[in-house]
């Protein structure tokens, strides 16, 4: 996958490219805004990993013009302005997810799975399967080898969002901002809570198990094969 | 150089230009009045001289000059401000009470002031009058005066009373005026220097107050309330700072102790990963530490510039609770959800939700109470209820509750309650409700919910919608 980093901090930027050069990916890394948006028009990539505050164009400023371009490859605007106000500007601008600096590496990874594969996860699909796990929309059912689960809401809506993502690692963030719309931590691991609950009830009278923990980054849902 | 400033106030200087507007004034309606009395008498003067003139025509008519100055000698003997002199041109007196033709009126043909000799007894004194001059038939002069020394004299002191009077007024004016400038330059002069030092570092001077609660006593008291808020930020500021060094010294240390650790372990790279793996998680703690500490910062800074939306706070309960039943269950503890519907307030609903979630965080972690009791079963409560014009939010639980003295304190930044220093936390996540609360004009109690801690955050209904029945 072809990935355009535009990051003027250059000990984040040697970082990301590293880790995501072993990942299989090739990156192309500019540091300056007006420089970085020239590559973003000249060739075609698979993501953007945007900053916000750059030497020469504003970050929101190069995804507009990309956008004006009709060039919608998907962008993960990473910033240090972690304010509400701050990841909306971002989002209306054209970008398609946010992500705070600080930030952990898995959390971005996972992020860019997910917008790498936007266009096959399946968003319209009117039936999700993993495996025998089939969820459908329409009717809000969920079942598993034929067998009926009873799920409430929030878990319907978790377990959506897993397997719309399936095969991808998901993180806490992830599930937060996108189930429950929070925009912060809760201090107490209220997500764990609610995994291993849904798993008790997708898994728990299965030999194989779907859900599954990544230690340090998130949950994915996979039939594992 | 006092002086020179004492010049230089407002005070002094509108005192000036208002004892500057009186003298004109009164220099201006003085003249008007006086050349208006030296006017009129004078007209009355020369009315009566013209009346007795016309007298002594008839006296003339009826016998000649011999009659008239017959008449004169008369008229003369008689007291009075009547003076006469009738004679030839050349200056013979024929009779009357002046002895010689006035030298100011020997050639007039009109009359004018002329000065004369008064004598009576010994005394002699030189007197001003006023005459006209009439020709008569046969080379004979008649002059009918009238002294007007005292009505002078009058006019003369009229006048020094007068300028004497203008004199006091300006004195007295320039007086007051540099009394009240020093009195006002004086408890300026104290405002200013208190906040001369206060600029030098001591915050804790006040400005005196003399009780008179005029504009600058006001103006004073509002100075020094100004000052309690700022010292109260400041010492607030300094008490953060303070535990900013302490509480991030901690965790900076456990990461350095953590790579010393690992670079001497004989074990090599699986306990340097191990060591890796606790630096990035001590790192992601501070990450959050400084996180809160800079969203409490910032809505503090700018409580008025918070966004405002408006949120369902019956809708972000019933959300909260679905988010914790878990959570709540998996810790043994009971939950209990009770939700009016429709309650509506203008707020941000992430911050909304955090202030939530925190009260929450510490019901979990320190309300469970008494562990080894076998008959106490620990419990949450959450609460919405519509309190016109006030929307409430409870949260209680039935452990050991928190002291009266430690009620104001736990909103501070970094505060921990001694016995709960063994439970992880940062001591933010009050101030992080206390910060959310001023934003949005709430308040917030705590109560004994005997037993327990019940928090009460309030803020102000925007609107309280009709019960939808599903």
């Amino acid at each position: 996958m072809q990935i355009l980093l535009i990051e003027d901090d250059l000990e984040t930027a040697r970082f990301l490219c590293k880790a995501l050069g072993e990942s299989g990916h090739n990156v192309d890394h500019s540091d300056d805004g007006e420089i970085g948006l020239q590559y973003g028009l000249k060739k075609e990539y698979d993501v953007l990993i945007v900053d916000r505050m750059l030497p020469n164009r504003d970050g929101l400023s190069i995804i507009e013009t990309l956008r004006a371009n009709e060039i919608n490859t998907p962008v993960l605007i990473l910033s240090a302005l972690d304010k509400v106000d701050e990841r909306v500007k971002g989002l209306k601008s054209g970008g398609d997810d946010y992500l705070t600096k600080p930030f952990a590496l898995s959390e971005l990874q996972a992020r860019i799975e997910v917008l790498m594969r936007r266009h096959s996860t399946g968003a319209e699909n009117s039936e999700l399967k993993v495996g025998d796990l089939v969820l459908e929309r329409m009717s809000q059912k969920v079942s598993r080898s034929g067998v009926d689960i009873q799920l409430v809401p929030r878990e319907y809506r978790l377990l959506e969002y897993l397997m719309r993502h399936k095969g991808q690692v998901v993180t806490r963030t992830m599930l937060l901002e996108n189930v429950w719309d929070y925009h912060f931590d809760p201090g107490t691991n209220v997500i764990d809570v609610h995994m291993s609950r849904l798993r008790s009830k997708i898994d728990k009278d299965f030999d194989e198990t779907l859900l599954q923990t990544i230690r340090g980054a998130g949950y994915m849902i996979s039939d594992g094969a | 150089m006092a002086l020179n400033r004492l010049f230089k106030t407002t005070a002094f200087r509108l005192s000036a230009v208002y004892l500057l507007v009186i003298i004109i004034a009164s220099v201006a309606v003085g003249s008007y009045t006086g050349w208006k009395t030296n006017t009129l008498l004078t007209q009355q003067l020369v009315e009566t001289i013209t009346v007795e003139v016309r007298g002594l025509a008839e006296q003339f008519r009826q016998g000649g000059s011999t009659q008239l100055a017959n008449t004169i000698a008369a008229r003369s003997r008689k007291p009075g401000n009547s003076l006469y002199f009738f004679g030839t041109q050349t200056g013979r007196k024929i009779a009357g009470s002046l002895n010689r033709i006035p030298t100011e009126l020997r050639n007039a043909n009109r009359g004018a002031q002329f000065s004369y000799v008064w004598q009576q007894d010994q005394k002699q004194e030189k007197r001003s009058a006023v005459g006209i001059p009439f020709r008569v038939d046969g080379g004979l002069i008649l002059i009918v005066g009238r002294d007007i020394e005292d009505q002078l004299n009058f006019i003369y002191s009229a006048r020094k009373m007068f300028f004497i009077a203008l004199g006091l007024l300006a004195a007295f004016g320039i007086g007051t005026g540099l009394w009240v400038s020093r009195n006002l330059l004086n408890r300026i002069n104290t405002i200013s220097e208190t906040s001369k030092s206060i600029m030098a570092g001591d915050l804790s001077e006040r400005i005196p107050l003399n009780g008179s609660n005029d504009e600058l006593d006001q103006l004073s008291a509002n100075l020094n309330n100004m000052l309690s808020r700022i010292e109260t930020l400041m010492r607030s500021m300094r008490e953060v700072t303070d535990n900013i060094a302490h509480d991030l010294k901690t965790p900076i240390n456990r990461i350095r102790i953590k790579a010393e650790e690992a670079l001497i372990d004989p074990n090599g790279i699986i306990a340097q990963k191990e060591a890796l793996q606790g630096t990035i998680e001590e790192a992601d703690n501070l990450i959050k530490t400084f996180n809160a500490l800079l969203k409490i910062a910032r809505l503090e800074a700018g409580a008025e510039n918070e966004q405002k939306d408006i949120v369902d706070l019956s809708q972000v309960m019933d959300e909260i609770a679905e988010l914790y039943e878990p959570v709540i269950d998996d810790e043994g503890m009971q939950l209990k959800v009770s939700i009016t519907e429709g309650v509506i307030i203008l707020a941000d609903r992430q911050l909304i939700s955090q202030a939530i979630t925190n009260v929450i965080d510490n019901a979990l972690k320190y309300g469970r109470g008494d562990e080894h009791d076998e008959n106490h079963t620990p419990l949450i409560e959450l609460k919405i209820v519509s309190n016109n014009p006030y929307a409430e939010i409870h949260i209680a639980d039935n452990g050991e509750g928190i002291s009266e003295d430690n009620k104001k304190r736990v909103f501070r930044r970094f505060v921990r309650l001694e016995e709960s220093r063994s439970k992880q936390g940062s001591g933010l996540g009050l101030s992080m409700v206390g910060a959310v609360i001023n934003a949005y004009k709430g308040a917030i109690r705590l109560e004994d919910n005997k037993p327990g801690l019940r928090i009460i955050m309030r803020f102000p209904i925007y609107r309280e919608t009709e019960r939808i029945s599903a």
